[in-house]
């Protein structure tokens, strides 16, 4: 048998869930809306990916280029390193001003971002970011 | 099948959590279902996408905050744009069907039948606490606690990460830049 542990208070995630509930409605509307009240009209031209602007070139179903690999690795390598930083934020604001850890705290997260400035400036240097 | 009882503390809140982790749980559960099912690899993505958002919601409902929020960052947010991008990246046709022969499907069979019976028996085994025991209504559990530890007695391990992260990023950029020598040099030969 498993029990299943509530937390205590679900009050804070209310905006969350409006948020939720309002982007769920709006992306549904939308589409649907678009349907039954749109104009309907087709033909060679309406049909293409933009009518009133440059023609595509070939088709979007198409292998894409190995750099955009590379900048998604690098995302989330900075994605991760965010996540790390959300408990630091947390618990910098609550620390205590005259305990003296405000310092100590601020230098080891420095440090933590220090390492992601190096790592992001060698990348830079070796052409990651490049497009040629 | 095993029989999930949830029984709930906090009496006035309780049906809203009940309420919440079936629907999280049915959004897991189909989801995965679907992804399995799904021939086009790039719906079972976005179905991998819908299973990781359900157990972000429980983690959510076990009062892990951190947890569900690095759910949704790195795993939703970030591993599965990797995927998508490996997928866009390597096959011919990104919109390709996946048609998996009899001897795959047998042996993905017996692989998630015994991974479900280890789970369960798992489950079964560890002795659960009784809700009250287990509910995290003091903030012990809380985000800030778990920075105060990560910057604290967990000092090593927190900048080591960032160590870690940075010799990725080092090899990003080592491959990168081997490729950009390798074109050039490819570039020269089919001048001369």
């Amino acid at each position: 048998m498993l029990t299943l542990a509530t937390a205590s208070e679900f009050s804070h995630y209310v905006p969350l869930a409006v948020l939720l509930v309002m982007a769920l409605i709006f992306g549904v509307a939308n589409l649907v809306l678009t349907h039954v009240i749109g104009p309907s009209r087709k033909g060679k031209v309406k049909g293409t990916t933009y009518e009133s602007g440059v023609n595509p070139i070939g088709t979007a179903r198409r292998r894409f280029n190995v750099r955009f690999y590379i900048v998604a690795m690098t995302f989330l390598l900075f994605d991760v390193e965010i996540v790390f930083l959300y408990p630091w934020a947390s618990v910098f604001s609550s620390l205590a001003e005259d305990s003296g850890l405000t310092p100590v705290f601020l230098g080891r997260c420095l440090f933590f971002i220090l390492t992601s400035i190096i790592a992001f400036a060698y990348a830079w240097r070796k052409g990651v970011f490049r497009y040629d | 099948m095993l029989l999930l009882h949830v029984q709930t503390v906090g009496s006035s809140e309780g049906w809203v959590t009940l309420v919440l982790f079936y629907l999280f749980a049915a959004l897991s559960g189909v989801s995965a279902w679907a992804l399995v099912l799904s021939p086009n690899i790039i719906r079972m993505a976005v179905y991998l996408m819908l299973t990781l958002a359900g157990v972000a919601g429980i983690y959510f409902l076990l009062g892990a905050e951190l947890l569900a929020a690095v759910q949704l960052i790195v795993y939703v947010g970030g591993v599965l744009i990797l995927i998508i991008f490996g997928v866009m990246l390597t096959s011919r046709n990104p919109y390709l069907n996946v048609a998996p022969r009899g001897g795959e499907m047998a042996l993905g069979l017996v692989l998630a039948t015994v991974l479900a019976v280890l789970l369960a028996v798992a489950v079964l085994a560890a002795g659960l606490p009784e809700a009250a025991a287990a509910a995290p209504d003091d903030d012990r559990y809380a985000v800030r606690w778990i920075g105060a530890l990560l910057l604290s007695r967990h000092l090593i391990a927190f900048e080591v990460a960032a160590v870690i992260l940075l010799i990725v990023m080092i090899g990003a950029g080592y491959l990168v830049r081997r490729r950009i020598k390798a074109n050039q040099a490819g570039a020269t030969e089919g001048r001369s």
